[in-house]
């Protein structure tokens, strides 16, 4: 790709929101300019978003290149969340207090819904944030945690695509391990 | 370009992810879930999966089976060790528990020591088809029997508790084996884990020989059991594969790799005994007791959560077996959701020894005329350690004093005694008795005291994770309120504000009643300068205060309580107020309408 030190035309409608004067070197903060496929955008420090290891190779690999880093896999709403995690982390980082970190943690997943954590970990996931990927995967598997099939279907949102015949082998194939779940 | 995606497919987790959250559950749950979908079903088969069920020592295990294991992916590899598997040329076996993945070993008669097993004329070593080991050691005949098994703890799951298991057969032919009860018991390092007895009977005729011995000899069999420890004299029950087992014991796996001593012995009756046939000792995690029988799994992953809360809590005590033991012994603290709760508990059981023993000490007196004025001392020194035991004096700020003044007491008792020389084993058993009960009740509180201590704002906090989104806010309100000096008008407060009414958990209260508290203060600040100027009389105690209430403003915000600097904060808020009414009545300035308005400042912040 030669895409050069001058604007890229895909930005051109968000320029507006952040003036960039060639005089970084001099700001405290550097921004950095996100925008989710559902054309949301998303100004986050430069240290926040050197915590997704996706966007920090994507300025490794052209450090030259634009601020505004497109990611089109991601809709606003899980990307407003992931980053207000990372944004928390980053004070943890500067500040280490283990037991504060956990508080966080905890009260940040049990505050969302199934789906709110569902539709974080793909965005966690393309980003490369291990340690919220962690966390997440956790906490959805203690939420589906000894649940019925019909369950973690619901939970994730996803349709049975076996025949008959394919459930019923694999029914046979486990059959203890059906044994003895909660209730819905 | 949003709309050039299929959005179904956009919304599918990948199957690298669905792997990845299926590795935090356990195998029956992975098991389970590839009847979800095809996605699932290629997650819940793949080796990221089953590599974080397996011990990190499989490849250990599998290297020491005396069989080669075939096996193409580590899903059939787990399978396979679910169906245990001869190790150490077939000295032991092992297996994974299916449900969990957690290990258990049988270490084989040929594994344990058993005294005098290589003189034939005592035992035998012979092979049955039904015993999964080569051999088996017989017991011919001999009056002294001692069988001892050992494994380090680093062979096990770590924080898991185990039982250990004689596996046995008695003959038709047996004798002497149970004329007296046998001693059990268990060692962890060099700590006693659990000692206990068991008759060597079949279970079928445990009560009919009960009734016989009562009724024909009652007093011989009295006199031989009075030569061991007090015990539940345990039968072995029977077990799925046709042998019988006996619990030997129980213990905690904790993070360290300590020996673990099993054994049980008959060595004080002296009369020759036949007829017991010894398959081996298995080591299993024991299924924690629950005292509803049909518990579902459910309750058991709580407890299992409650045994890692008591056994972090134990960590800190200096013995961490006797801590483990006493502590899980009672279900309430295994089904404690925190160490709040567990810390309760703890000190209940220490008030209730304290209280055990002081009766004990007093009953010792009248018995012991010479000693009475010490002995009696003692009692009452444990009467008075009652009271330090209690959570209400740890949230008053003296914690960590009032627990040890208990402490003092039991020393004082204890120097009494010897500068008194009195040597009474059983007075010093039952100190030291005592000391287990309180080290496990001043760890537990150790722990709690951060949290507890200082102020009830905290509580609310605790409350979080455990919020109902379902109670009505007046019913959160006066949850809240319980905590606070003043019950009456803190529910007032709370409950005129509408935001408070329709708050959907404590933390949402929690909030608003601190946003409430910040807009009093603030309101109070402003009062004070409008005051100020009017008075230029009481001009600098006025002012002092408007700048005490602003100062205070910062001080309540919910940020403050989730740090750890939590209570101080709230309470600072208090200190200012508490600085204001100082500087007027230094100053002499009554003006009633600043005393009313500091009085509705802390009706505000009353919910504290």
């Amino acid at each position: 790709m030669s895409s050069s030190t001058d604007s890229p035309t895909l930005t051109t409608e968000t320029t507006q929101l952040s003036p960039q004067p060639d005089t970084e070197t001099a700001k405290p903060t550097k921004k950095i300019t996100l925008k989710s496929s559902d054309n949301q955008i998303f100004e986050v420090e430069e240290s926040v978003a050197m915590e997704f290891a996706t966007v920090k190779s994507f300025f490794e690999d052209s450090p030259s290149s634009t601020d505004i880093v497109p990611l089109p896999n991601v809709t606003a709403k899980p990307l407003s969340q992931v980053i207000e995690f990372c944004k928390e982390q980053i004070k943890f980082k500067a500040n280490p207090d283990e037991a504060q970190k956990k508080k966080y943690n905890a009260e940040f997943l049990t505050e969302k819904s199934d789906k709110d954590l569902v539709d974080m970990i793909p965005v966690a996931n393309y980003l490369e944030i291990k340690d919220l990927l962690d966390v997440l995967n956790q906490a959805v598997a203690d939420r589906i945690e000894n649940k019925s099939v019909e369950y973690v279907r619901n939970f994730f949102g996803i349709d049975n695509d076996f025949t008959a015949e394919e459930e019923a082998a694999l029914r046979r194939e486990h059959a203890w391990a059906y044994e003895g779940v909660d209730e819905d | 370009m949003e709309g050039l995606l299929d959005h179904h497919e956009f919304d599918i987790l990948p199957e690298g992810c669905v792997s990845a959250i299926l590795s935090f559950t356990s195998p029956q749950d992975a098991c389970k879930s590839s009847l979800v979908s095809t996605i699932f079903q290629a997650a819940a088969d793949s080796d990221v999966v089953w590599e974080s069920f397996l011990p990190a020592d499989y490849q250990e295990m599998v290297s020491r089976s005396t069989v080669p294991c075939k096996f193409s992916s580590k899903k059939e590899l787990f399978l396979l060790l679910s169906n245990s598997l001869l190790i150490d040329g077939g000295r032991k076996s092992f297996k994974l528990e299916k449900s969990s993945g957690k290990k258990s070993f049988m270490l084989s008669a040929r594994d344990l020591h058993i005294t005098w097993s290589d003189e034939s004329p005592y035992w035998h070593w012979g092979s049955l088809p039904e015993s999964r080991f080569s051999e088996v050691a017989v017991l011919r005949t001999m009056s002294w029997l001692e069988i001892v098994g050992t494994i380090k703890t680093r062979m096990l799951t770590p924080y898991t508790k185990y039982g250990a298991y004689l596996v046995l057969k008695i003959t038709d032919r047996s004798y002497g084996l149970d004329l007296m009860p046998s001693e059990i018991s268990v060692e962890v390092g060099n700590n006693q884990a659990s000692r206990n007895t068991a008759y060597l009977r079949l279970p079928k005729d445990h009560a009919r020989k009960q009734q016989m011995e009562s009724l024909l000899y009652g007093n011989r069999m009295h006199m031989l059991k009075s030569r061991v420890a007090e015990g539940d004299g345990r039968v072995p029950s029977e077990r799925d594969d046709g042998w019988l087992e006996i619990e030997l014991g129980e213990f905690f796996s904790g993070g360290n790799d300590e020996e673990v001593k099993m054994s049980l012995m008959e060595v004080k009756g002296h009369h020759l005994k036949g007829g017991l046939i010894i398959e081996g000792i298995e080591v299993r995690p024991k299924k924690l007791a629950f005292p509803s029988p049909n518990y579902s799994s459910k309750k058991e992953f709580v407890l299992q959560a409650g045994v890692e809360l008591v056994s972090e809590v134990c960590k800190q005590s200096q013995d961490f077996q006797s801590c483990f033991q006493i502590l899980t012994s009672h279900p309430q603290t295994l089904s404690a959701s925190d160490k709040k709760a567990i810390a309760e508990k703890a000190l209940a059981l220490a008030r209730k020894e304290s209280v055990g023993t002081s009766g004990f000490f007093a009953g010792l007196a009248q018995r012991n005329p010479a000693s009475k004025a010490v002995l009696g001392k003692c009692a009452a020194d444990f009467k008075e350690a009652v009271q330090f035991l209690n959570l209400k004096g740890l949230q008053g700020g003296t914690a960590s004093l009032d627990v040890h003044y208990a402490l003092d007491d039991a020393e004082s008792c204890e120097s009494s005694l010897s500068s008194g020389h009195v040597h009474i084993d059983s007075a010093t058993a039952r100190i030291k008795k005592w000391k287990t009960v309180y080290e496990a009740a001043e760890a537990a509180t150790m722990d709690s005291k951060n949290r507890i201590v200082i102020f009830a704002a905290i509580v609310l906090y605790l409350f979080l994770h455990f919020a109902s989104q379902t109670e009505a806010g007046v019913e959160l309100a006066s949850k809240v309120c319980k905590n606070s000096e003043n019950y009456e008008s803190c529910v007032q407060t709370l409950t005129s504000y509408p935001q408070t009414v329709a708050a959907p958990n404590e933390k949402a209260i929690a909030e608003k009643a601190l946003e409430i508290a910040r807009k009093e203060s603030e309101d109070t600040s402003v009062f004070f300068t409008g005051l100020a100027q009017a008075n230029p009389a009481s001009k600098a105690a006025l002012e002092q205060c408007a700048a005490h209430f602003k100062e205070a403003v910062q001080f309540l915000n919910l940020k403050g309580l989730q740090g750890g600097t939590a209570s101080l904060d709230v309470h600072y808020a208090l200190d200012e107020v508490d600085q204001c009414q100082d500087a007027l009545s230094s100053g002499n300035v009554l003006i009633d309408s600043a005393t009313s308005i500091i009085q509705k400042w802390k009706t505000v912040n009353g919910f504290q």
